[in-house]
């Protein structure tokens, strides 16, 4: 299995986005990448992806879920792995993200000491249902 | 018959949570280091203030009352700040119904205050 290194965050709010940082890069060693909006993010991706990208909800001009369309789109965002992170956990609102292809949905506020932990077992339940397939 | 106006609901479970989780603090500042963990909670506590006068402001408006209470339950939470956080949900959910949040935001301010004494009284006792 590919370890996960680079995690992208796109986030509008910037008190969670330092919160995330510390979460994956202290706590999980991992390496951190962060836009306020995804145009920003679109073309990052673009230029070279991360392992995988975190996407908020609600965000100005392109929601979360706008930014995975677009994401899909891409040559490089296609297959991109991505997580929502949503304060709206809803049973409905949870099961249309993942019919739009999240692989997972995480809860904010989320605990800055296992959110790195929940990210890097995401990853993994994904890499083992992908070498089953 | 039932009268008069039920609370609504998890208005009881909201005072019964403690201001703010030191058990998560705790381990924030155990993980980091304590003037990081006191950084991040003086941060959020700031911020909760900013946006509660911003609520304070925008009411009236439904949409943007409803954006910032949904932002601040999502962020504060992260470091400790329960009681904030659930008191956000409640009023951005009590928006969504197109109910009165006057109170709500009024009590929301007091938690806010509350919380920054609590974090300043355990400040002292170190």
């Amino acid at each position: 299995m590919k370890e996960l290194r680079t995690v992208m965050l796109v986030e509008d709010d910037p008190d969670i986005a330092l919160l995330a940082q510390i979460a994956l890069e202290e706590f999980g060693n991992l390496v951190f990448v962060h836009f306020f909006s995804g145009r920003e993010a679109l073309k990052a991706v673009e230029a070279g992806p991360p392992d995988m990208v975190i996407l908020d909800y609600r965000m100005p001009e392109m929601n979360g879920e706008e930014v995975l369309r677009a994401l899909r789109q891409t040559n490089t965002g296609r297959d991109l792995p991505v997580i929502f992170m949503t304060a709206s956990l809803m049973p409905k609102h949870v099961g249309r993200l993942r019919e739009l292809g999240a692989l997972d949905v995480i809860g904010k506020p989320f605990d800055p000491l296992t959110l790195a932990d929940q990210v890097k077992e995401i990853w993994a339940k994904h890499h083992r249902s992908s070498a089953t397939m | 018959m039932r009268q008069g106006v039920a609370a609504p609901e998890g208005r009881y479970c909201i005072a019964s949570k403690a201001l703010i989780s030191w058990e998560r603090f705790d381990r924030l500042a155990g993980a980091a280091s304590l003037e990081v963990a006191s950084n991040l909670l003086q941060r959020s506590l700031d911020s909760a203030y900013a946006s509660c006068q911003r609520m304070k402001e925008v009411q009236g408006n439904n949409s943007e009352l409803i954006e910032e209470a949904h932002r601040l339950k999502g962020s504060v939470g992260i470091v400790g700040l329960q009681r904030i956080s659930d008191q956000a949900g409640l009023i951005e959910d009590q928006a969504t119904s197109n109910a009165d949040v006057a109170k709500l935001i009024d009590e929301l301010f007091v938690m806010i205050l509350e919380s920054a004494r609590e974090f300043e009284r355990r400040n002292m006792s170190r």
